[in-house]
């Protein structure tokens, strides 16, 4: 279920929130794990199994760590490989093998077996909170969690199960237990929730229709300005599409009163790529740093070995967002440009901002260039359009998308700094009416779009 | 102090047959979703192209624009689609097929196809007799990650021919 969709914003939600907030306090676990699971088996159910299956199996091996870690270490750290293996198995298989299987059969080995399989949504996400929980049981960081009830509630919880962010267990560990929902917290998750609708519904949609007019556009009407036009919209779209979807997951998670973590932070303002890293999916960055850069030796190490650390941890981001060629080439861009950072520019760039925030964006639209095409040859003739190879520098069809286009694009630019969030407070202090009044309208015209748009998805729910 | 060791054995044994009913049950479950009845995967465009050609000139090939602008699909957001528009504006016929990635696409397409035909019954409600014939006589036919809509002089025939393709 998509929570842009009038069957997410006016059934389900409705009924979840009727049911939690009349249910006793010592209910409400089990109510909002009860809708998460049928929020999650909504449309595809056969998944629900091993959703199920990857409970169990992290609750059992987390209580087994747990009891072993003080007095048989070895013991407690052979569980600890037996259960992320298992999850890892588990999204090897669903993720990856497909992928494996035909690379493998392509160069010869033809007794692999082919196996086409679907991607069971959310997998990358909730097998990652899984191996932080079993980790950090075994680092005696947290506490295991006896109650069956509250983890399967920890992995399964709606809104922030199919897209992220990816929580640590410790972040919400209280809360599981006690929480408290007070009307400002309420109000605050509402508002959180109803930015990020706009976000996706009025941005994103409307940014994702300009990129699929130019990504489909034939050869013919081809040229450089276009590319970059079309680039752009991309970059704004996948900005809008899955910050929108964390800001929602977040103002659920206070209506429910949850605290889940930032996921974004203006990443198109970052002056650097090492700062765009760090306001960019904070939660996955976060997740690497603390359960393989860090492991493997982080930067206290020979500079070789870091440069292995940075493009292994690289390859591996590349490889969650999916299984292909592209993703890997994605993730290594990004290693290899955070070590030009390190050690060749060091922070040239970044203490001349406007530069800086220049290249950064441009270097990250060129990225989303390399994600985006899971096709080589489709993705090398688009690339080369962007730097006017085998194409003029503009051409009627660019006046056309600069005509129809330059509108969404130059709002999302002002929408992905912070500019329009400081106005937006200071408007609502001073005029709380009208402020409530605009929100409201804007509610109704995203109701109003979602009419017209029959279909839109998450980009991310492909992860 | 034997019996305490007893226990502790019996709690390792315990553990270990967890380990390996985690893991045959995951294989296993690996294994029924790899044999659950599957609909031959085909050539989406290329069978649309031939399910066109069972009632000639009712309709032509479109591109993707048409079908976000008709729609307000993205042939990007799905494994594969295949769509054949009416030749005029006074006609109604058309064929969209579309293969989903997975099956929380279905109702989406569905519900974008019942409002275009809903969009053009607005259209020829009141005049275009023929062409609500044919809208109302709509087919959507949805077999595992397929989703058909058929509007058609005979849309039976194209039905017909569609299952037989996909059949495993």
């Amino acid at each position: 279920m998509v929570f842009s969709s009038m069957t997410y914003l006016f059934v389900f939600l409705p009924m979840v929130l009727l049911a939690y907030f009349v249910a006793p306090e010592k209910a409400r676990n089990m109510v909002l794990l009860a809708f998460s699971l049928i929020f999650y088996a909504w449309g595809e159910p056969v998944y629900i199994f091993l959703m199920l299956m990857s409970i169990t199996v992290n609750y059992v091996f987390g209580r087994i760590i747990s009891n072993n870690r003080a007095n048989h270490s070895r013991y407690a750290k052979l569980n600890l490989g037996i259960a992320v293996g298992w999850n890892l198995l588990a999204l090897g298989i669903f993720k990856y093998y497909p992928f494996v299987s035909t690379q493998l059969r392509g160069v010869g080995l033809k007794f692999i077996p082919a196996m086409k399989l679907l991607l069971p949504i959310g997998i990358s996400f909730y097998t990652f909170q899984a191996i932080s929980y079993l980790v950090d049981i075994y680092r005696n960081q947290i506490k295991v969690q006896r109650g069956f009830l509250k983890f399967a509630l920890y992995i399964t919880m709606f809104p922030q199960l199919i897209a992220g962010p990816i929580v640590r267990y410790e972040d919400v560990e209280k809360q599981l237990t006690k929480r408290k929902v007070t009307l400002a917290m309420f109000g605050n998750g509402g508002e959180f929730f109803l930015r990020g609708l706009i976000k996706k519904v009025l941005l994103a949609n409307q940014l994702g229709a300009l990129y699929v007019q130019i990504e489909s556009l034939g050869a013919g009407h081809a040229s450089a300005m276009t590319a970059w036009i079309g680039a752009f919209a991309y970059t704004f779209q996948i900005y809008f599409d899955f910050s929108g979807y964390s800001d929602m997951a977040i103002g659920l998670g206070k209506m429910f009163g949850f605290r889940f973590p930032k996921n974004f932070d203006y990443p198109y303002t970052a002056t650097s790529i090492t700062s765009f890293w760090r306001r960019w999916h904070i939660s996955l960055s976060s997740w690497f740093r603390e359960y393989v850069y860090i492991p493997l030796g982080g930067k206290r190490v020979s500079p070789g070995k870091h440069v292995r650390n940075i493009l292994i941890v690289w390859m591996l981001t590349g490889l969650w967002h999916g299984a292909g060629w592209n993703f890997i080439l994605w993730g290594l861009y990004y290693g290899v440009l955070l070590l030009l950072e390190k050690y060749v520019i060091h922070d040239r760039i970044s203490s001349h901002p406007w530069p800086g925030r220049i290249l950064t964006f441009l270097l990250v639209t060129l990225g989303w260039m390399f994600f985006v095409h899971t096709d080589f040859s489709e993705m090398l003739t688009y690339v080369g359009h962007m730097f006017g190879v085998g194409c003029t520098l503009a051409n009627a069809t660019t006046g056309y998308f600069i005509r129809t286009g330059l509108l969404v694009l130059l709002l999302g630019a002002f929408f992905s700094t912070p500019v329009f969030h400081r106005l937006n407070e200071q408007f609502a202090v001073k005029y709380y009416t009208v402020s409530i009044a605009l929100r409201v309208l804007m509610f109704m015209l995203c109701v109003a779009a979602l009419v017209y748009q029959s279909y839109n998805p998450f980009l991310y729910f492909r992860f | 102090m034997s019996g305490q060791w007893d226990i502790e054995k019996r709690r390792q044994l315990y553990i270990v047959a967890f380990q390996v009913v985690a893991v045959t049950a995951l294989l296993v479950f690996v294994w029924f979703i790899a044999h659950e009845k599957k609909y031959k995967e085909v050539d989406v465009p290329a069978l649309v192209t031939e399910l066109s050609a069972i009632t000639q000139d009712e309709w032509h090939e479109e591109d993707a624009l048409s079908l976000k602008r008709r729609f307000g699909l993205a042939a990007n957001d799905f494994a594969a689609v295949g769509y054949f528009g009416p030749n005029s504006n006074m006609d109604a016929a058309e064929l969209l097929l579309v293969r989903v990635n997975d099956k929380s696409q279905v109702d989406a397409v569905v519900e974008a196809m019942k409002n275009r035909v809903a969009y053009q019954c607005t259209c020829f409600n009141g005049y275009g007799e023929d062409q609500m014939t044919l809208l109302k006589d709509v087919r959507y036919v949805t077999r595992g990650y397929y989703v058909f809509m058929i509007i058609s002089s005979d849309a039976s025939a194209v039905e017909r021919e569609f299952l037989k393709q996909i059949e495993p």
